[in-house]
């Protein structure tokens, strides 16, 4: 087994070392890859250059083989094309099947440029047949209900989000929400921009770089305008009526954003604070939901109706 | 026979400060009497007990002046720099620059424990969604909000990778309030690859030269803006000189602590202890001073340990402490149980190494910053201590975690891990929050256990 970790906040790196267990003589392999949280300079570029490079030495070193420049292009436009099938969640997609599917997106292709309806209903069923990489032990059923038009219209914002803890998007829309933004970490917000097709054929490694370092808006960043330039845009488009924050209780990167996420975008948000996988949080959590749905429905509206409708009673 | 020499409370203090004045006590601009600071609000003093020396009452009055200081530079037209989280390395450059004078935002965190949480600066940061899951640095927010602590700088610079998320995030709340922040690069420490170049730090530490080169970069970038701020170019001739005042505040402090860690009679309280080494981050905002203090200080204990005199019994138990408290009293604690502190690494080990002088003087820099002993993996901390703890003589270890820190809890585990395996030391770890009153029985208890460990270990 080898495990690959990011600098990207204090759990991670100090996870890292105890995945290293290199105090106990354990020679599992661990990678702690450093991702600098500063994106304006060249020196922070170049360093996420000589980490990608060093990673690929890793490798190597434990039997992978350095790839010619066409090869690395090849597998580059693969992802790409697939990518570029998911940038926007399809119409009659649940959010949880775009997360799945978006889990997908980041796993080993298997097969070669799927089109989205295919690769949703590939991706469902792989995952409920618990053959899928990202599988998890989640209900066949959710991956059938689509999603309504109806209900109001959130973002879901926040760090990564354990697989037990998928069941979070169900459980918003099934309060009545429909999660028109997914700004979690397994979203499309961090999805690398589209390659430059010229740029891959003249250096994919640079255009590599790139794509992912450039791109990625989040809130470890320093300074972290770029989250909040994303999510303004996003709110624009998708007429986000209130935010969802999804934090680990130990996570303070995101934990220190909640207050201005609500300053700088206007709209009321939700503060969901978890600890991992306990089923005995779920009652709570959807009651904080629901508390925070109805305070978004006016009363009497049409969407209050729907509300009231598709909220399951407890 | 040892002679001990009592620890005084604080009215001890100002009797003895009056007998000091009518035997004809000479003091800088900012001495007098201890116990103004507690009318003026630090009144956690009034819980600690000090050393009795002068030179001791020099080094509190000098610390506890430092915002008086900085608001007379700034009156005199001097250009305040605000340095976070690197502990140690932007104030040597910005030293370098006659007009410039550099201080730690973030040292705002001992505020609540010294005013026993009356400066509201956590309130305020509650109320800014900064709650108490964060670390005491949060104070820092509340001050720059509140305005009320010291003066603010025109220039923010923070450092930012493998460094501390709390303080990471609550900097970044600072940009909401105008006040923009240099944030510059400092990446987790790794070992080198096999083959790879690679370069000795200061403390032994080992790191990639590509990562030294790199952070080498940053802190060019730091200095362009230290230099534009301050109107004259920083360089290669100023930075030596910078150097070399650090370099003596290092030394003096390293004389110091061996000196106090190795005697055989503790001759200065850990409180006294951490206070001073405090001012090798950034001299307490005045160099010359900071080393005039230390020099007295130096002085003082060179004087004791010849005339045998300590402050605790001979066969105190002797305790290597990891991480600096957010509250002072717990170093009052230890003693009291019968300890005493024979070496620490409160965090900035790297700014009590020699910075070298062999190299050109921001690759010393860098090697210096990433020396920082949070940017690299616990497995290297914990080395660090262990060597150091047998450099002293240590028997026991004491690692204090600063609650709602990031980077405590997971670490503090894994270095008590690494010590016990490596140096068969008996590991104590506690947290010790801002004001540690309610905790008191159960901490102290927990130091007497060490303690006792300890002594049932030599026979």
């Amino acid at each position: 087994m080898l495990a690959i970790a990011t600098t990207t906040c204090d759990q991670m790196r100090y996870a890292a070392a105890l995945a290293a267990g290199d105090d106990q003589g354990c020679t599992h392999p661990v990678f702690l890859m450093n991702i600098p949280r500063t994106w304006q300079t060249e020196v922070a570029r170049q360093f996420y250059r000589d980490e990608l490079r060093r990673l690929g030495r890793f490798f190597q070193r434990l039997g992978g083989r350095a790839p010619r420049p066409a090869d690395l292009a090849a597998v580059m436009q693969r992802y790409d094309a697939a990518r570029q099938a998911w940038r926007d969640r399809p119409a009659g997609c649940s959010a949880r099947q775009y997360a799945e599917a978006l889990a997908w997106l980041r796993g080993p292709l298997e097969e070669p440029e799927p089109t989205p309806p295919s690769v949703a209903a590939s991706a469902a069923h792989r995952i409920a047949a618990g053959t899928h990489p990202a599988s998890i032990a989640v209900p066949a059923d959710c991956f059938t209900q689509g999603t309504s038009e109806a209900g109001v219209r959130v973002a879901l914002v926040g760090g990564p989000l354990l697989h037990d803890d998928y069941r979070l998007y169900d459980l918003i829309e099934q309060a009545g929400a429909r999660i028109v933004v997914d700004g979690t970490e397994g979203g499309p917000r961090t999805l690398p921009r589209p390659f430059d097709p010229h740029a891959i054929e003249s250096d994919p490694f640079e255009e590599l770089a790139r794509a992912y370092f450039d791109a990625f808006p989040d809130a470890m960043r320093r300074p972290n305008s770029p989250l909040y330039h994303w999510l303004s845009g996003q709110i624009t488009s998708q007429q986000v009526q209130g935010i969802i924050v999804h934090r680990y209780v130990w996570c303070d990167l995101w934990h220190a954003e909640v207050a201005r996420l609500a300053a700088r975008c206007g709209l009321p948000v939700l503060d969901l604070d978890a600890a991992g996988p306990d089923a005995g949080t779920w009652p709570r959590i959807l009651t904080r939901v629901e508390a925070f749905l109805e305070s978004l429905v006016p009363h009497g509206s049409a969407a209050a109706a729907t509300l009231a409708r598709q909220t399951p009673l407890p | 026979m040892t002679k001990l020499l009592q620890r005084l409370t604080l009215a001890e203090w100002d009797t003895r400060y009056a007998a000091l004045r009518a035997s004809g006590l000479g003091e800088p601009w900012y001495g007098g009497p201890l116990s103004r600071h507690a009318q003026q609000g630090d009144v956690r003093l009034r819980r600690l007990r000090f050393d009795q020396s002068p030179a001791a009452l020099r080094l509190w009055n000098f610390v506890l002046s430092e915002e008086d200081r900085l608001r007379q530079y700034q009156a005199s037209g001097k250009r305040l720099v605000g340095a976070m989280k690197d502990l140690g390395t932007v104030p040597v450059l910005a030293f370098s620059l006659p007009s410039l004078v550099a201080f730690y935002p973030d040292g705002a965190w001992w505020t609540p424990c010294l005013m026993e949480y009356g400066d509201g600066l956590l309130q305020a940061a509650d109320r800014l969604g900064i709650d108490d899951s964060f670390c005491p640095v949060r104070a820092m927010l509340g001050a720059f909000v509140l305005g009320n602590r010291f003066p603010l700088p025109g220039l923010l610079i923070a450092s930012v990778g493998a460094t501390c998320d709390d303080l990471a995030a609550i900097a970044q709340r600072l940009e909401d309030f105008g006040h923009d922040v240099l944030w510059w690069e400092m990446p987790h420490r790794r070992q080198p690859d096999p083959g790879e170049p690679a370069v000795e730090l200061p403390g032994g530490f080992v790191a990639a030269a590509s990562q030294v080169a790199a952070v080498r970069a940053e802190l060019a970038r730091v200095a362009g803006a230290l230099g534009r701020y301050a109107g004259q170019e920083l360089n290669d001739d100023l930075l030596r000189r910078g150097i070399c005042r650090a370099n003596r505040v290092r030394s003096l402090l390293d004389q110091l602590r061996w000196t106090v860690f190795t005697a055989p009679v503790c001759p200065l309280p850990a409180l006294e202890m951490l206070a001073a080494e405090m001012l090798a981050i950034h001299f307490c905002s005045d160099p010359a001073e900071a080393t005039a203090v230390l020099e007295g200080l130096l002085a003082e204990v060179r004087r004791r340990v010849a005339a045998g005199q300590g402050v605790v019994p001979k066969d105190a138990a002797r305790v290597f402490w990891v991480n600096p408290v957010a509250d002072l009293r717990a170093m009052n604690l230890l003693e009291d149980a019968g300890g005493r502190v024979c070496g620490t690494e409160y965090l900035f080990c790297h700014a009590l190494d020699p910075i070298p002088v062999d190299v050109p003087p921001l690759e010393a820099l860098a090697r210096m910053a990433l020396a920082d002993p949070m940017v690299g993996s616990p497995a290297d901390r914990a080395a660090r201590v262990v060597r150091d703890a047998a450099r002293f003589g240590a028997e026991g270890v004491v690692i204090s975690r600063i609650p709602g820190a990031s980077h405590c809890g997971l670490e503090g585990a894994l270095l008590a891990r690494h010590i016990r395996r490596a140096a068969d030391l008996p590991v104590l770890e506690l947290e010790v929050p801002p004001v540690l009153d309610p905790l008191e029985p159960t901490l102290a208890t927990r130091l007497e256990a060490l303690v006792e460990t300890v002594l049932q270990r030599r026979v």
